[in-house]
């Protein structure tokens, strides 16, 4: 077995909220291996987010890591003074964020801001085996590879575009542009962090069927952080389903769109409407998603839960594997006395 | 069947200038709302989707009177809406009401719950006193299956889902007929919209309300509607029952609108990628049929004539010199 791209061991993140540590992330084990992609899904304040940008080194100033460990090609990230921390994510991560025109510098033309990217990493440029280049066979080469990366994302007529300002460029194409920024250093990793949001649904479709694309042609391992459970299904190989800091449930995506174990997942997938509309019945799930300020004891979801026995309001239940590749954290799998 | 539609729309047309001449030019016009016509009967769900720059919100504003038509007639309950005088205008803003998809910007953040729920019922006059807004207040959010503590918040103090269902519940404190929805879920989670769906769906019900609901999220308006419209560029494209829009689409946009939806089953694969590019700009409109230079079927009269919106079947409207044409790809 080679060494996960990415190996997330019981990680623990605490926010600072008006001056006291909350528990933000409680334990997240995630792996992903070469040219795989995982999806993680969960809706707002699971962790996901929080989970992406410990990952990526980027949590903010407010948030601090507190247990566990985060492999990224064997390397542990956790400790990591902020200078290597940069050496090891500009070779390993590369994240892709929601919203494009926040992201890319409206004064810079497509292929300056793409190619300032061998700036930082003048490694890259190198030739693997014979001389050094000179500065402007380097600019020559820095070019030629911005226009392939803008062509190996679609973007029609690249040597054109590459020389467009973000504002010439619609929603669709700019967030293929930042694909093409991300793609360029040749990550281990590509985090894609609810990246079709913004689009309407004919562009949405274009950029999903893109990373469909770019996962066969370039071997993209990919995780894909979404509240749609279509993304996933659409995308991803397996899942990992968050809830309240917490993953509840990973698994192959058939297997969890198929035989979901945990009762949030299957929560979940019963309260997501299909396009076969009202004959389905929408079972939405009672109650609210808890606070982060003050989660309920014992297993996060029992006041929601159907299922929810005396033991799941005081002892927190931990992953058991329930077949191959497939991990619950439920006291109705762990043979623990309900 | 020969019941009058509570809500009717001809010829509805709402241009918009565009800031600034162009040098030595003419004004640009954003053509937003560019000919629309239909009908919504009383009791039932209009769903009108389309994606960003379709027009759907400028055509929500001109149905409740928050901007005026350049040309055409909606007429609510019979009457025409450009002749009504102050006292039938007053009236027709209790009937008709417009619950807006961002509840952090449609609540004011420092007014309280209970009175962003009375504040309408004094200023439309239908309050009698304070005692009877409070009361009127109260019935609305357990409407909405709120408890009464909700109202002594501020919005912060709310999840989006309970904002989501504060602004529902003002709107049914004025006992309207016709309540427009503009994009009622997209922003709560899942969980929360499909409670947020069955609320809409079960007051509907015991309310006796119609719903113009408006939405980019195909899949909600397919479960909550009765007839489907689906705009682009300013115009209607296809107009049917929805069982029949979903099941049998005849314009190839809404065949590509349908078949860009993730389905949520990783052996269903869908994402097929049947519109070329973006949405064409709505200052300049292409010719003939709008959607020609997205459309993977047009020929040369897509690029000369525009199609008129015609009936294909029976009640099943669609613009297209080739309807039917992409029903295979479904």
């Amino acid at each position: 077995m080679s060494v996960p791209v990415l190996e997330v061991t019981d990680l623990s993140v605490e926010l600072g909220i008006g001056g006291v540590w909350i528990p933000a992330l409680n334990k997240v084990s995630l792996t992903i291996a070469r040219g795989e992609a995982l999806g993680l899904v969960g809706e707002s304040g699971s962790g996901k987010s929080l989970t992406a940008l410990s990952i990526a080194a980027l949590l903010p100033d407010n948030a601090r890591i507190v247990g566990g460990s985060i492999r990224l090609m064997g390397d542990d990230l956790v400790g990591r003074s902020e200078a290597e921390l940069n050496r090891l994510r500009a070779r390993s991560v590369a994240f892709v964020f929601q919203n494009p025109t926040t992201f890319l510098n409206p004064l810079m033309t497509i292929g300056r801001q793409i190619a300032e990217v061998f700036e930082l990493s003048p490694e890259l440029l190198d030739p693997a085996d014979g001389p050094r280049l000179s500065r402007r066979e380097r600019r020559r080469e820095a070019w030629r590879r911005v226009v392939e990366y803008l062509r190996l994302v679609k973007i029609p007529d690249p040597e054109r575009v590459a020389r467009q300002y973000p504002f010439e460029l619609s929603g669709g194409m700019q967030q293929r542009a930042v694909i093409a920024m991300a793609l360029i250093r040749r990550p281990h990793l590509v985090i894609a962090d609810e990246i079709t949001t913004a689009l309407d649904v004919t562009v949405q479709a274009q950029i999903l069927a893109l990373l469909r694309e770019l996962r066969h042609s370039i071997g993209m391992t990919l995780l894909m952080i979404t509240h749609d459970m279509g993304i996933v299904a659409q995308l991803t190989d397996r899942v990992a389903v968050m809830y309240s800091g917490t993953v509840v449930e990973c698994a192959d995506a058939l297997a969890l769109f198929r035989r979901p174990k945990h009762p949030y997942s299957q929560a979940l997938l019963a309260a997501v409407p299909t396009i076969h509309g009202s004959e389905t019945v929408l079972r939405p799930i009672p109650g609210t998603i808890p606070a982060m300020t003050d989660p309920p004891s014992g297993c996060r979801f029992h006041p929601r839960c159907p299922a929810a026995m005396p033991a799941c309001g005081h002892v927190v239940p931990t992953p058991a594997v329930t077949g191959p590749g497939h991990s619950v954290a439920c006291h109705l799998y762990d043979g623990s006395p309900g | 069947m020969s019941e009058a539609p509570l809500l009717e729309v001809t010829g509805l047309v709402k241009h918009f200038p565009v800031r600034g001449r162009r040098f030595g030019g003419h004004r640009q016009w954003v053509r937003a709302v560019d000919g629309v016509d239909f009908a919504i009967r009383s009791g039932h769900t209009f769903g009108l989707v389309g994606e960003s720059g379709c027009g759907k919100s400028t055509l929500a504003s001109l149905l409740v009177k928050l901007v005026e038509p350049s040309a055409g007639q909606i007429r609510f309950e019979g009457q025409d809406l450009g002749g009504l005088d102050r006292r039938a205008l007053r009236d027709f803003r209790r009937r008709v009401q417009l619950v807006f998809q961002d509840t952090y910007g449609s609540l004011d953040p420092r007014q309280g719950m209970l009175s962003a729920i009375t504040e309408p019922l004094f200023t439309l006059g239908i309050a009698a006193d304070r005692a009877d807004a409070v009361r009127r207040a109260e019935q609305a959010v357990a409407l909405v299956g709120l408890d009464r503590e909700v109202l002594k918040r501020l919005p912060h103090e709310l999840s989006g889902g309970q904002r989501q269902r504060i602004a529902i519940a003002r709107a049914l404190a004025l006992s309207p007929r016709l309540v427009v929805l503009d994009e009622p879920t997209s922003s709560v989670d899942v969980s929360v919209q499909a409670q947020i769906l069955g609320l809409l769906d079960d007051l509907k019900q015991r309310q006796g309300l119609t719903y113009l609901l408006i939405s980019h999220n195909l899949i909600v308006v397919r479960y909550m509607s009765d007839t489907v419209a689906v705009m682009y560029l300013g115009k209607i494209v296809e107009l049917a029952a929805a069982a029949a829009l979903f099941a049998a689409p005849l314009h190839p946009y809404s065949v590509a609108l349908i078949s860009a939806i993730p389905v949520p089953d990783p052996e269903a694969p869908s994402l097929t990628e049947l519109a070329r590019g973006d949405v064409s700009s709505p200052v300049n409109i292409p010719s003939g049929c709008r959607y020609h230079p997205r459309c993977p079927y047009a020929e040369a009269i897509c690029r000369s004539e525009e199609p008129p919106l015609a009936e294909h079947m029976p009640g099943h409207y669609a613009a297209c010199h080739f309807a039917g044409i992409a029903a295979d790809h479904l």
